[in-house]
Formats: C-alpha cells, structure tokens, sequence
C-alpha cells in the first residue's frame, strides 16, 4: 500500500491519507462514448485554416463540455441515433441529429451557452432555446422524434 | 469586500477541518501557453515562495438531468502542468494550471496552524484571481471567463461510530466503508450545481483511523464574472456548513464545541 493524495476526492485537495483499500466512483458507460469521444478528439486537433480560410480547430473546453453534456442525456438510458459532430470556424461546434423529417440542433458557443433547436421539415413544429447547464428539454424533443417512428411502425404493422 | 459571518450560522470553536479549497474553472484565455505560467508565479511569488509541479487535473462541468464525470481527457499536443505555489507555512496553496486556479488552506502540524476561517481564506482567494485577471488582461487582452466555481470542506474525523446523523455504524460490522451522495442545487427553478458528500474510512499519517468527510458544492455562477464567483462560494459555503451540521450527531458537535 502506497502513500498517496485524497484525489480520490474531488482532486482538489493536498493532503495525505493513507487508504487502506481503492475507491472507485461508479461511471455510466453511455452509448457511443467511444464514437463520441473519438469524433471531438478528431476535431481538437484540426490544423489551423482546416476550412481553407482561417477556421480554428474546436477548443478544449468546449469538447470537454460538449462530451458532458452529451453522457449528461444519454445516461438517462434515451434510446436514440449516434449524432453528428460539426466543428464550427470559431472553435464551436454542433451536434445534430436527424431522424423521420425531425431535426435536432445544439450548438455549443462556449461552455454553458448552448443554442438549441428542434423542427421538423414537414409541419410547423420549431422551437429553440438557450440552454446552460440543463439538457432535459433534449431529451423530450428526442423522445418525441423517435416516438414518431415507433408510432408509424404501429401504423404500418396495423 | 465583505467578511463578516452571516448570523444563525453553526459554528464550531473545533471543528475537524482539514482543508478548504475554493476554486474556478475558466476558458484559458487565447494565446497562453505553458511558457507564461512563470509569470503567473511572479504574481503569488512574493508569498508563495516554492513551486512544484503535478499532473493537470480534468476539466468538469456539472450538466443535468444525469452528472457527466466520464472524466475523458483530450489530448492536443503538449499539455499544460498543474503548479503548485506552496506559501512559506506550507498552510496555504495555489493550484494554477492554464484553465483551473485553486487556493487551499490546509491544517499543518504547526501549533499555529487552526482553521483561520472561511472569511479570511475568500480574501485571499478573491484577491489572487483578481491579480489573475489582471494579468490575463494587460498580456492577453482578456477577462478571466469563469465556466465553474467550487468550494470544498474536507474534514478528517477521529472515527467514532456515531458520527453521523443519519447512518448509526455501531450496527455494521464493518473494517471499511465508503459513500457518497449527490444532491441537485437550483435557483428560480435553473439546476446550477450539485452538492457532493463524499465519506471513507482511512488512516492518517500517524496510522490513526479517521473518517475522511468531504464536502463540495460545484457549479455555475450566474455568469463568468468575479462578482458571481464571490456569490456562487459564499452561498456554497452557507450551505455546506448547514450540511455539516444537518448531517453530524449531536454527540460530535459537543466534541467540535458547537457555540451557536
């Protein structure tokens, strides 16, 4: 048994303590975490005027938030597609997903400073907002757009 | 600035606090890289005369309705170290790395070493980040962003099964335990932040067998602002010290010496 610091904590601290035995916290596997991660670690190391111009590669922080963000909605067990990844020429990005006529947007400004949209191209469902640290309304409009399909399968089998 | 104790609040003339921590999470500011962190130990030198270095710690961001602490680590190139600036008593600390700054008070083995309180360790803390943005603004034309505060309590309790208020431990046969709970935090119906209780058996350094209690508050303010900061940790701090106290037993508040 080694000496080593509280970091099995917050991280934060300084102090020593002697554990007698190894914690580890429980973590949520989330679907696609691994395309995920991959996807925005491909987008963090863009080379600079990866568009031709002078577009940025996707900073740090907002990967880092996006991926948060991301296990933040699908940790509630959602049962939905992978989403597309777009980086963005200020070092932003969108995520986005499509699925039976709907469209799901977010676009990731900076940390906590999400735009938020849901349409779909046949009505005249569209709705946006600006969202912070709560992500549950992209839940309800996911659910709503694969409740479409489920709900047109019934149809079909009947 | 404001220092003084909001009334009502518990107070202990001994409590088993081992260490405060108040942090911020910020966007590094455009342009910095490892290079400029000497200069940012020039700020703190003058009272933090030694440095070491450490591994960076993740960037963390408490999103709802599910926490999101899959702690992935990006890579891009080379990565910035996490500096510890070690004032000359060894009790107080600056954790700098280029998107975190952290100061800790921590209990020495010194006889001066008690708790200086809340109200002092802020002060501290609160002139060093606006140092900070300073500098940030005069080399790199930019405010500190803040994305995340933090303020943690970590207490190292002598063990004793009748610690806390809502677990009795004498009924466990137990040579180890550990747990944690989180809870949601909101203000006008926005989910902001969590409060985290954390709590294990270990042994201090002279063997003894403690109970490591921490508690955090993490989150949002209310925008990237110093002003915010300052709201966000003294509020954080109102609520962990109502936690401590809702969650110890009456028995241990007698040996902490409860005076109000």
């Amino acid at each position: 048994m080694g000496y080593h610091s509280t970091d099995i904590f917050s991280g934060l601290s300084s102090q020593r303590v002697h554990q007698q035995k190894a914690i580890i916290r429980p973590t949520h596997e989330f679907p696609y975490r691994e395309n995920i991660s991959s996807r925005l670690q491909e987008l963090i190391c863009l080379e600079l005027g990866w568009d031709g111009y002078r577009a940025k590669p996707v900073s740090f922080d907002k990967a880092t938030f996006a991926m948060n963000m991301l296990e933040a909605i699908y940790s509630t067990n959602i049962q939905t597609n992978l989403p597309s990844i777009v980086p963005g020429v200020s070092g932003d990005l969108q995520i986005e997903w499509h699925y039976n006529g709907y469209a799901i947007e977010l676009y990731v400004i900076s940390p906590h400073n999400v735009c938020a949209s849901f349409y779909h191209e046949d009505n005249n469902t569209a709705e946006e907002l600006e969202l912070t640290s709560d992500f549950s309304q992209v839940i309800t409009w996911i659910k709503k757009m694969m409740q479409e399909n489920t709900n047109a399968k019934i149809a079909s089998v009947r | 600035m404001n220092v003084t104790r909001p009334k009502n609040l518990a107070s202990f003339k001994n409590p088993p606090l081992n260490e405060v921590v108040i942090g911020i999470q910020f966007s590094t500011p455009e342009g910095y890289n490892q290079i400029y962190a000497k200069e940012v130990w020039d700020l703190f030198k003058h009272d933090y005369p030694t440095v070491e270095d450490k591994a960076a710690l993740a960037l963390t961001f408490e999103t709802f309705p599910q926490s999101g602490h899959n702690q992935i680590e990006f890579k891009s190139g080379a990565s910035h170290d996490r500096f510890w600036f070690i004032s000359e008593t060894k009790n107080d600390l600056i954790q700098f790395q280029e998107n975190k700054f952290l100061h800790n008070w921590r209990k020495g083995s010194q006889i001066n070493s008690d708790y200086p309180r809340y109200e002092i360790i802020k002060e501290k803390f609160i002139n060093e980040i606006i140092c900070l943005e300073a500098y940030f603004k005069n080399t790199f034309s930019s405010n500190l962003k803040i994305n995340q505060c933090e303020l943690s309590y970590i207490n190292h309790i002598q063990y004793n099964k009748n610690i806390f208020n809502f677990i009795n431990l004498t009924d466990i046969h137990t040579s180890d335990f550990y747990f944690t709970f989180k809870e949601e935090l909101s203000k006008e119906n926005k989910k902001y932040g969590r409060f985290i209780c954390d709590a294990g058996l270990s042994l201090d350094q002279n063997q003894n067998e403690i109970i490591v209690l921490n508690l955090t508050i993490r989150g949002k303010p209310e925008n990237d602002s110093i002003e915010s900061t300052i709201e966000f940790i003294d509020n954080s701090r109102i609520l962990i010290v109502e936690k401590f106290d809702q969650l110890t037993s009456t028995d241990a508040h007698k040996v902490w010496e409860k005076v109000s």
